[in-house]
């Protein structure tokens, strides 16, 4: 599935915060959203998920408008992994991840053993493989990440929405994750902070500053010192090693000694 | 008076809500001596007997009696004395809620009327197993959360009757009620010469006074009741309030709930009744001398001419609220504080 | 516990609590405040079971009119069929407003209901107003009153955008503290009477005044409750992850919560009409069987609509015998009761009321 988007802007509260975005990504690509605190990658995210209704613009799926599809028919084709996952009550994990066999119900539609089956499934791919009756409540950051991951997998969306779904993952979790998603061979859009990451798993890669797209590329050609330093303000170094592209952060203190 | 302008809108409002075409509560005191009326003729003991009394939202219900009650439940102090002040002992089957002993004179006929100590007030189910056919009481008894409603009983053949000035809804508490309310138990039991002259007596009292106070400059009054901090005033639409009236004294404040200190001290008044209520288990004298000691030792009091004459009076409450054969204690104890003994 | 949540124990659970709601009614029926032989309070209920079911006559012995018919028939049973509704109308509005308002600490009140309801009251005892709508003109006024308020709550947090959870509690507690306000004034002008204490014994709650015409009402809603809360219960799932989890999944809320809100209204309302303000039930039931039998709404709303029924039947069987020859206020009877149990629960510690920051 194809996700483009089309001079988007938003000012959620009133102030504009996105000034006209234009991206696409292809089927099966794995696309990246890099760019400060701030940039507006979340708000981005939001938009095109529908948490957040746009000021202008437009987001389209293989083609057709997401104001042309209602709720459920837009999210049978795109599934989100969000940043905070606090719930105030305490869900059981199976329950949570059965949560996203709602956009493929029927109003008063029970869930079925193979929306069951499609959970468990959902939990084993991201190691979770027997958590089900577990409260959610009570596991690590880590864990309650991947179970929300577990929910986007249960959707069985084309497409998948993630804002920086690595934040509470210990190293090898973090690899684990995104190994899985550039697994799926879906159409995959990932805000991520961490640069190498980003390098290391996309296909394509978008920057964002201040609302505004300040450059896209493959990521060999995108991530130079220079517009690391632009970007960022920091000093980087960019390295390849074993084919892999590295980025070196270099402390602004000694820079100047 | 700003006071008392929102009240009349207010209940102007609830009566345009309502829809009804019920008489404003405010309405004159003739208007409301009429409660409780019977409509039977004659005064031999024929029956049926018709009426009128309340219910619980204070709406008047008619309700005939085909013969004298002979299963009386009878609660509280009120009800109790007027039973035994009629002569009526042996058609009471169970009487409740005593706060204060009843009279020495009639202590006697309150052996006969089989009194429970507990509970203070029945309940349905209680009252039920008792099977009666007159339930005497106060208006707040016959709430659907207690006894249950009047129409209710009356539908079962239960009669129901309660003292017309504990009738709900704001209706002003006078002498006339009380006197209405000892006739009609009168017609109600067939012993209309013993009610007729148990009101004549009161009545007698009433006039007695007035005769002998004739020409003399109006004796001004307040009639209140210290009550945790603040001061409670008895109105003209209080029974208290009707008595000083009745008697010839004037109310220096016969509108509001609340009499406030300084209402007090500028008002003035010559006589000060002080209510008091000593409440089962409390003995009687401590009650008095605190609530006496509410108005006569407080310091922003002092100024006034009833405490410095010592013409503040204490006045029990059962003697002036809903007060039954009481009035007539209530009657000479008012009449003693405003004009002295006059014998 | 966690036997509790697999589906044969819920299963198993639903089973024992609707057994139980017969099986106490009748049970219950021989408590009261006076002692009456067990056997002559079954044969009542037995005639009145075969009258209505089987179109028998009943001996002149036990029908109605006779003291003890209308002691088990027309007092003591009405009072616990009101209990068991009023219980289920109550905790099940308690969890759909926990719900609605995404918070564990709401109750079926928490909108203002409550001080609507007394307002409406205070304003029937005190000054007649509604004296037109009939016997309980002071339920009406309670239940109308109530209905003003969700609906200016309502209102409220929709003006300037659309309703938040925030913004329902925050326009809930501000009509409330205004209702109480006018309240307390009304009460504080009428001045001494017992109308005041009247209100008062109102606004704590009383099944005492149970008939089964109200009955008849009370069941009516009980069961469309139970039936619409069920039907909303992914809705309610959803809610409790907020709107823009459930935008994201295909479910836009805002109506949804405004028809939960409606429904709980409507139900509380007439639990306030029929029985005043009982606390503590609607807040505590749906906790503790959240406790045991987990969050998932479509397992909380049919247990918690039984547990809510049986333990208010049983909290008001309490209130009539624990102190002999008198009668508890049920509302306070119920937070004794509710308070403790719901603090040992707390403190076995596997129940996270909300955040789980554990």
């Amino acid at each position: 599935m194809k996700l483009e988007v089309r001079g988007l802007r938003a000012a959620p509260g009133g102030q504009e915060i996105l000034h006209g975005i234009d991206l696409e990504a292809h089927s099966g690509q794995m696309v990246g959203l890099i760019g400060p605190n701030g940039s507006g990658k979340s708000t981005l995210l939001r938009c095109i998920c529908r948490a957040l209704q746009p000021t202008g613009g437009a987001v389209l799926l293989d083609g057709s408008g997401l104001e042309q599809m209602n709720l459920r028919q837009s999210a049978q084709k795109m599934a989100v992994v969000a940043q905070h996952n606090a719930y105030a009550f305490d869900f059981t994990v199976e329950e949570l991840v059965l949560l996203g066999r709602t956009p493929h119900k029927r109003p008063l539609e029970r869930d079925t053993s193979a929306d069951r089956r499609i959970a468990a499934q959902a939990l084993a791919q991201v190691g979770l493989a027997g958590f089900g009756p577990r409260s959610y409540a009570t596991l690590s950051g880590g864990e309650q990440q991947r179970v929300i991951l577990a929910r986007a997998l249960a959707q069985q969306t084309p497409c998948l929405l993630l804002d920086e779904p690595t934040n509470h993952l210990d190293i090898k979790y973090q690899l684990d994750m995104l190994d899985l998603v550039r697994g799926l061979g879906r159409t995959v859009l990932a805000a991520l902070h961490d640069l190498n990451l980003a390098a290391a798993y996309c296909d394509w890669l978008y920057a964002l500053q201040d609302g505004r797209l300040v450059g896209s590329g493959a990521p060999q050609d995108l991530l130079t010192p220079a517009f690391i330093r632009r970007v960022y303000g920091v000093n980087a170094q960019v390295q390849q090693l074993d084919g892999q592209l590295v980025v070196l952060y270099r402390p602004a203190r000694r820079e100047g000694t | 008076m700003k006071r008392r302008n929102f009240l009349v809108c207010l209940a102007a409002a609830a009566l345009a809500l309502g829809g009804c075409g019920r008489p404003a509560p405010a309405s004159s005191p003739a208007a409301s001596g009429e409660a409780g009326s019977a409509s039977s003729a004659g005064t031999d003991h024929s029956y049926p007997v018709t009426i009128t009394n309340y219910d619980y939202a204070g709406n008047e219900v008619s309700y005939t009696y085909q013969q004298a009650p002979r299963r009386v439940v009878a609660v509280y102090q009120g009800s109790i004395e007027t039973m035994i002040a009629l002569g009526l002992e042996d058609h009471v089957v169970a009487c409740y809620g005593l706060d204060n002993p009843v009279k020495e004179e009639w202590q006697t006929g309150l052996t006969q009327m089989n009194y429970q100590q507990e509970p203070f007030a029945p309940d349905r189910e209680t009252v039920t197993l008792l099977q009666p056919d007159l339930i005497l009481s106060w208006g707040s008894l016959f709430s659907d959360k207690q006894l249950g409603d009047v129409a209710n009983w009356n539908a079962k053949g239960v009669a129901t009757y309660m003292n017309t000035n504990t009738r709900p809804g704001g209706h002003p508490r006078t002498l006339q009620n009380e006197y209405a309310d000892i006739l009609n138990l009168g017609r109600i039991f067939g012993v209309e010469d013993r009610a007729q002259a148990l009101v004549d007596q009161m009545q007698a009292a009433v006039e007695d006074t007035l005769a002998s106070v004739e020409g003399m400059p109006p004796v001004t009054a307040a009639v209140v009741e210290p009550l945790s901090g603040s001061i409670t005033n008895y109105g003209a639409s209080t029974l208290a309030g009707d008595m000083v009236t009745q008697l010839g004294g004037v109310l220096v404040q016969p509108e509001g709930s609340e009499m406030g200190k300084e209402n007090l001290v500028t008002a003035d008044p010559d006589v000060i009744f002080v209510v008091y209520m000593a409440y089962s288990g409390e003995d009687p004298d401590s009650v008095i001398a605190s609530q006496l000691a509410a108005i006569t030792q407080d310091p922003a009091l002092a100024s006034l001419s009833a405490v410095r004459q010592g013409r503040v009076y204490p006045i029990m409450l059962g003697d002036v609220y809903a007060a039954g054969p009481r009035v007539m204690d209530g009657i000479q104890a008012i009449a003693a504080g405003l004009y002295g003994d006059l014998t | 516990m966690r036997a509790l949540r697999s589906r044969t124990g819920f299963l198993l659970a639903l089973g024992v609590l609707a057994a139980a709601l017969p099986v106490s009614l009748a049970v219950a029926a021989s408590f009261g405040t006076n002692a009456l032989p067990v056997d002559q309070v079954y044969t009542v209920i037995r005639w009145e079971l075969g009258r209505l079911l089987l179109d028998q006559t009943i001996p002149a012995q036990w029908a109605p009119g006779t003291a003890v018919h209308d002691v088990v028939w027309l007092i003591r049973l009405p009072r616990l069929v009101l209990a068991a509704t009023v219980g289920v109308c109550l905790s099940l509005c308690g969890v759909a407003m926990q719900a609605v308002v995404q918070n564990p600490l709401a109750d079926p009140y928490i909108l203002g209901i409550s001080s609507g309801a007394s307002l409406g009251a205070t304003l029937a005892v005190l000054l007649g107003v509604g004296a037109a709508l009939g016997q309980n003109a002071v339920g009406v006024m309670a239940f109308l009153g109530a209905l003003a308020v969700s609906c200016a709550v309502v209102f409220l947090a929709n003006l300037g955008g659309r309703a938040s959870p925030v913004k329902l509690l925050l326009a809930g507690s501000a009509l409330s503290a205004v209702c109480g306000a006018f309240s307390n004034f009304v009460v504080y002008q009428t001045g001494p009477d017992q109308a005041a204490s009247q209100v008062m014994r109102w606004t704590m709650g009383s099944l005492a005044a149970a008939s089964w015409p109200v009955n008849g009402v009370m069941l009516g809603i009980a069961l469309l409750g139970t039936v619409f809360f069920l039907s909303q219960s992914r809705g309610l799932n959803l809610m409790l992850l907020g709107d823009e989890t459930a935008r994201t999944l295909g479910v836009d809320l805002h109506r949804r919560r405004l028809a939960c809100l409606a429904a709980a209204a409507l139900m509380t309302g007439f639990a306030v009409w029929a029985a005043g303000i009982i606390g503590f039930v609607g807040l505590v039931v749906p906790h503790v069987v959240r406790m045991l039998f987990g969050t998932d709404h479509r397992r909380l709303v049919p247990l918690s609509a039984l547990t809510g029924g049986l333990f208010l039947l049983w909290a008001d069987v309490l209130c009539r015998v624990i102190l002999p020859g008198s009668e508890l206020p049920v509302g306070i009877l119920t937070s004794m009761l509710g308070a403790p149990v719901f603090l040992w629960l707390m403190a076995r510690g596997r129940y996270h009321f909300g955040g789980g920051a554990a």
